[in-house]
């Protein structure tokens, strides 16, 4: 079971931009870079999945894991997001089992199992994974930015 | 040599909070030697047993991962930076292709994502790829089941095409298990087939029960029956069972201390008092049938879902389309499952057998022991 834990706060722009990497990537998975400030995220860096089977896996390509590193040389904590194309923005077994390497790190999920026309559109979440636990993190989307 | 070294976020408990320390050294594996020195837990999350860096563990030297450079012997100049970056990696557990392929499993509030996980976890091993295992590995495979174990020595005779539906025309000649698994693969390429081009005997019985979660009962002789009981029996591996006779089917499940086979019938009959399906014949559809109650029990035991044919004996009459069911007890005096087994290890009947089996119908027997 979860529970929810702390909230973050997303402008609409950067919730746009992580879906349509999503949408772009589809049926991919894809992954990125978050950079967060006292609970809010100010940049979305989107990365490449160098998974071996990127329809229901990602790892972010070890050419662009440096961006970690220039996120926390700003002073920002750093956090992730990952698409789901066809299951739930929930994290899978695989996904906790991962989070092993960072536990604790800001998780953004996007799920387009129901983004087809007529539905109800992309499935945006997040969370932090101390695994096997996963806090489930309000989001707060600032429609303004 | 005086290098920086950033730590990441996840290994800052080791360092109190630092994320980046000076190290001393001239090479990638000496600065990685001091911290795993200086602190105490670093070297497990570094590396592995063997001393290798754990696959996950990336390495940079100012910006280039130490692979592309000369791994942990690249050499370091004063003022350079060494990060260590654990991988970022998740995923789902169904491809897209897999979410259509079981969309209709997952509309199944008893299965869905979860049961079809179960289903893609589970190993089945089936014994015969013949006119039980055909119907069997093919619906079995179809549901997504993750592993297929197959054991048969046979090959595709055209006597088998009239119900061994794993099969084809253009397989004739061709090992049973070979041709199943191009037939598997042409179904569902998801599932793994593992085949074993064997004979079922008392040397290798164990060895292969051991290998998986569920035995499907595909044989038609006696030797391998008794012989695929007890291994399931002595291993507490349930055993689907599964048997036809010419118009005639039967099927039932033996799970660990609910009874087995022997309880209903303790010893083999004598060698060719029972005719096979080379024999008496067989109906084609009516190992189809059969076969595919026992990959249904089998799916059932995996998601463990509805009431298993577990204590009950199935009989199904193909002329008159009636189904019977009897009820089955474990026999305390069962040789094998009983409370006092006298058998306690395998047994390879085609030696023992009182009467000896005339060379013509051993020789018959060996090309349809899987029906």
């Amino acid at each position: 079971m979860s529970s929810l834990v702390g909230a973050i706060a997303i402008a609409r722009s950067q919730v746009d931009a992580i879906v349509a990497h999503a949408r772009a990537g589809a049926p991919d998975e894809v992954c990125g870079v978050v950079a967060v400030r006292d609970g809010s995220v100010v940049s979305v860096i989107a990365t490449r999945n160098a998974a071996a089977t990127p329809r229901n896996r990602f790892e972010i390509d070890v050419r662009d894991l440096m961006r970690i590193v220039e996120v926390e040389r700003e002073g920002l904590d750093v956090g992730f997001y990952h698409s789901h194309p066809v299951s739930v923005a929930y994290p899978s077994a695989t996904d906790i089992g991962f989070a092993e390497l960072w536990p604790g790190a800001l998780q953004l999920m996007v799920s387009l199992r129901h983004d087809l026309p007529g539905e109800i559109g992309p499935e945006f979440h997040a969370y932090r994974i101390f695994p096997p636990r996963v806090d489930v993190v309000a989001i707060a989307i600032d429609e303004g930015r | 040599m005086s290098v920086k070294v950033y730590i990441p976020t996840p290994f800052r408990a080791l360092t109190g909070g630092q994320a980046r320390v000076e190290a001393d050294a001239h090479d990638v594996k000496g600065v990685l030697g001091e911290l795993e020195t200086r602190f105490p837990g670093m070297r497990d999350r570094l590396r592995d047993e063997h001393g290798a860096l754990h696959r996950f563990i990336n390495v940079y030297v100012n910006s280039e991962e130490i692979s592309e450079l000369q791994g942990e012997a690249t050499a370091l100049r004063g003022g350079e930076e060494v990060s260590i970056i654990p991988a970022v990696a998740g995923g789902s557990a169904f491809t897209p292709e897999e979410v259509k392929r079981y969309s209709r499993h997952f509309l199944l509030q008893d299965v869905g994502p979860s049961g079809q996980r179960k289903l893609k976890n589970a190993r089945v091993l089936l014994i015969g790829a013949g006119g039980l295992g055909s119907p069997a590995g093919l619906y079995l495979a179809a549901a997504g089941v993750g592993t297929l174990g197959l054991i048969d020595f046979d090959v595709v005779d055209h006597s088998n095409l009239q119900r061994q539906v794993l099969h084809f025309t253009d397989r004739v000649g061709v090992l049973k298990v070979e041709s199943a698994r191009k037939t598997v693969g042409m179904l569902n390429p998801n599932v793994k087939v593992e085949a074993h081009n064997a004979i079922l005997d008392s040397s290798n019985a164990f060895e292969l029960f051991r290998e998986y979660d569920y035995v499907l009962n595909g044989v038609d002789n006696f030797p391998a029956r008794y012989l695929a009981n007890d291994a399931a029996v002595l291993l507490g591996k349930t055993l689907i069972d599964g048997g036809i006779n010419q118009f005639e089917g039967q099927v039932t499940v033996y799970k660990p201390g609910t009874g087995c086979y022997r309880c209903l019938y303790p010893a083999p009959p004598p060698p060719g008092a029972v005719p096979s399906c080379a024999e008496a014949g067989v109906l084609g559809v009516l190992p189809g049938i059969v076969g595919s109650m026992q990959a249904l029990e089998t799916i059932k035991q995996i998601l463990g879902i509805g009431e298993p044919l577990v204590g009950r004996l199935l009989l199904f009459d193909a002329l008159s389309m009636e189904f019977r069911t009897l009820k089955l007890r474990r026999d305390k005096g069962c040789p094998v499952c009983g409370d006092n087994p006298t058998i306690t290890e395998l047994i390879d009947y085609h030696e023992f057998c009182g009467a000896p089996i005339p060379v013509e119908l051993e020789e018959q027997r060996a090309h349809v022991a899987a029906h």
